[in-house]
């Protein structure tokens, strides 16, 4: 049996939740320190898929900055999937997103790409509109998350190997 | 593509139209410059051809040779991956062959170097080239470094993802995705931070006795976990082993995982430490007969002798082992004489026990170093059970001490408050499991002198006997005499101390003799005892014959021709 296998990357500004997200959701094989020390993390997941296939989520987490450098352009070398994460309490970081988005696909050809508003436990503090997610779903698979509590991690996730797996 | 037009422009909107509008003008100067050179380029092949007629192509290449030496310059410097990739499978192969010659040639040297050393473990690995082929410096450096393979990823190189692994069975498994998308990243990091543009990356790292290997090629690289010191050999079997798999690799990107054909082998790990061991390259040696002669012959004698001095230690140790085992009150673990010249002795004694030191020395060859290791213990050998009688209960003289078989027997006479303390005491004494103290008796008790001397009568005629020339003709009457003395004594005590005894006869024989005979003269040398006793006046009706079967633990001691005489005794029916 020839196992399904996928590069993501998640992307975002920093302090928007990315290693949060990705600690939600994976078991962590290599402690925190390396983001700091490489800039990078690797882990990885199998996704249940609705077929009963699965997918294995190889995530890259990726020590956040706003613009993409030839550095972390190295990394999403071979991606096929990307994670973009913004933090609903800042408006800011969302158009941060979609700017690594942008760049990111100056690199890579037509990868998978689901977004993650994060912080939904903070929601009465959201700068984000109702209206700009709904705008945005337009284009792009739009999901709610709260890495603290844990709230659509999974359906994010799930979203992105679906996307993959397609 | 659409949708991303349009998240453009909600995110640049008016910047956005403006860029566009920009971008417009640009190309259209551009069109305006290119459509007067529109012709060039269809033109130019035929026209490079036209320029090599006649002394043409000596001016091209002059005119060329600068700068496409530049360009390839700059392409190095600039487009060096492309170039390295575009090289890979020749420069591969062309560095493995140089490097091969450098280790050959090293090893030759290394060879000569060690053709003179004749230590044992030189020898050993010497027959063993000898007897596979292989060169021996090879069997040297085969010997010497031990490695092992734990894993090995075959990873995509852009991904990082694997496409392929394989893990020695007893290793703990690991999350290989995420340990090569690790490697990866690790790799381009060192690549980032220390060369710039500089080709290469990661191509190896050290953690104790640990050890990583990155082998890189184009498409995919491996990577291999080890432990212990792996021959040189080992990166230059990987690399043709990568070599191999970009024959075998799909031109498309692969999709995760695949199963190749070949790739399984390709990446068997037994047989890649196996190709590590020897070196595919080198010819099959030429075995010079006369060195190898000599050191056979070399090797023949110094076996010989040593196999000699060998068997020599063995009955030595053997000997020794057989003294120790029979030695009383010491219990032998074992014997390690595994270094010639020295021998380590371990197990038991009992404080009680004499050293066997000075026997042992003098089995073993003068300059043995002789060691032991002792922890006490209490023994049951019957020798040391007396010891260890005689040293509790300290009899006084007149007192005698004997144990066989579980039996502590003592007699004599003795005051009457040792007597009480010993019967006390003697039960405790390890090793002794019955007491027998019927001949012990009281110095205060008014009897107890002729029951001392009743059984001393008891001693004294069981050492006596009567020997026959043949038959049943006496060699020497002495022994009748006493006999009759003894038991006519006997019978005055016992009638003192109200004592019934009875007089048994018992006939010897000697070896030869058929069963039948034999038997039959034990039965006539008995009665011959009993008639002769009778005769000088010993009671008959005390007198009979005793067993012919003569008992088992006797009959060796008193293997010849003989009679003896038994007493035996008990409370007589009227009990005085
Ligand atoms: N309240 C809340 N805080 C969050 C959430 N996700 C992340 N954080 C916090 O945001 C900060 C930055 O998170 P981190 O995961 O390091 O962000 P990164 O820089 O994108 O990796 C940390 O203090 C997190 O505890 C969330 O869903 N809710
Ligand atoms: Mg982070």
């Amino acid at each position: 049996m020839t196992e399904l296998a996928r590069k993501v990357c998640m992307l975002g500004d920093f302090g928007v939740g990315k290693t949060s997200l990705v600690s939600r959701f994976v078991r962590n094989t290599f402690s925190d320190k390396y983001l700091t020390t490489v800039g990078v993390k690797v882990d990885s997941k199998h996704v249940a898929l609705p077929d009963a296939r699965t997918v294995k989520l190889v995530v890259w987490d990726i020590a956040g900055k706003s613009a993409l450098d030839a550095l972390n352009l190295n990394y999403l070398r071979g991606a096929t999937g990307l994670m973009l994460v913004a933090d609903g309490t800042r408006e800011a970081s969302l158009r941060a997103t979609l700017n690594l988005l942008m760049q990111a696909r100056d690199v890579l050809d037509d990868p998978a790409v689901v977004l993650v508003v994060n912080k939904l436990d903070l929601v009465e503090r959201w700068q984000v509109a109702p209206a700009t997610i709904a705008e945005l779903r337009r284009t792009l698979p739009v999901v709610e998350t709260s890495a603290q509590s844990g709230d659509g991690v999974e359906a994010a996730f799930a979203e992105l190997a679906r996307k993959l797996a397609a | 593509m659409g949708d991303y037009q349009r998240l453009k422009e909600l995110l640049l909107g008016d910047e956005r139209a403006e860029l566009d509008r920009q971008r417009e003008r640009l190309a259209e100067l551009a069109r305006d410059v290119e459509h007067d050179r529109a012709g060039l380029p269809r033109e130019l092949p035929r026209l490079l051809r036209e320029a090599q007629r006649g002394d043409g192509r000596d001016k091209l290449v002059d005119a060329l040779s600068a700068p496409v030496a530049s360009a390839l310059g700059t392409a190095v410097r600039e487009q060096r991956q492309t170039i390295v990739d575009a090289l890979f499978p020749i420069i591969g192969p062309a560095i493995r062959k140089a490097i091969v010659e450098a280790l050959r040639d090293f090893s030759d040297g290394f060879n000569r170097a060690l053709e003179s050393s004749l230590t044992p473990r030189g020898l050993k690995w010497r027959f063993e080239a000898w007897r596979t082929g292989v060169p021996y410096a090879q069997v040297v450096l085969k010997n010497t470094l031990s490695f092992r393979l734990d894993h090995l990823f075959l990873i995509e190189r852009d991904s990082g993802l694997v496409i392929a692994r394989e893990s020695a069975p007893e290793v703990a498994d690991l999350d290989a995705d995420a340990i090569s998308g690790m490697l990866t990243a690790i790799g381009d990091f060192v690549r980032d931070s220390v060369g710039g543009d500089a080709p290469g990356s990661l191509a190896s790292a050290t953690v104790g006795e640990h050890l990583l290997w990155v082998v890189e090629g184009p498409r995919a690289n491996l990577a291999v976990f080890l432990r212990g010191v792996p021959p040189a050999q080992l990166r230059l079997v990987l690399q043709e082993r990568l070599e191999q798999i970009h024959a075998l690799l799909p031109e498309a990107p692969a999709d995760g995982a695949v199963t190749l054909p070949g790739l399984r082998e390709a990446l068997d790990l037994d047989r890649l430490r196996h190709a590590a061991a020897l070196d595919p390259h080198a010819p099959p040696k030429k075995t010079r007969p006369w060195p190898l002669v000599l050191v056979a012959l070399a090797i023949g004698g110094a076996l010989a002798w040593w196999l000699v001095n060998d068997w020599l230690w063995a009955r030595h140790l053997h000997d020794a082992e057989k003294a120790l085992r029979a030695w009383p009150g010491v219990h032998v673990d074992g014997i390690d004489g595994s270094r010639r010249g020295a021998v380590v002795v371990r197990g038991l004694i009992d404080p009680l026990a004499e050293s066997p030191r000075a026997a042992l020395a003098q089995l073993l060859p003068p300059d043995t170093s002789l060691a032991f290791e002792w922890r006490g213990y209490v023994s049951t050998d019957p020798a040391l059970v007396a010891r260890r009688a005689r040293q509790l209960l300290a009899p006084p003289e007149g007192v005698r001490v004997a144990f066989a078989d579980g039996r502590l027997a003592l007699r004599g006479v003795a005051p009457a408050a040792w007597v009480a303390a010993a019967r006390e005491r003697a039960a405790w004494i390890p090793g002794v499991a019955v007491l027998d103290l019927d001949a012990l008796h009281a110095a205060e008790d008014p009897s107890a002198a002729q029951e001392a001397e009743l059984d001393a009568v008891g001693e004294a005629l069981r050492e006596l006997k009567v020997e026959f020339v043949r038959e049943t003709e006496a060699a020497d009457p002495a022994p009748l005499e006493a006999m009759r003395a003894q038991a006519l004594r006997a019978l005055e005590l016992a009638a003192m101390l109200g004592y019934d005894v009875r007089f048994t006869c018992h006939g010897y024989n000697d070896a030869p003799g058929g069963d039948v005979l034999n038997r039959a003269l034990r039965e006539r040398r008995a009665e011959w005892l009993c008639a002769e006793l009778a005769r000088r006046g010993v009671p008959a009706d005390r007198l009979s014959r005793g067993d012919s079967v003569a008992d088992a633990a006797e009959a060796p001691t008193i293997a010849l021709r003989a009679a003896s005489l038994r007493l035996e005794r008990a409370r007589s029916a009227d009990g005085k």
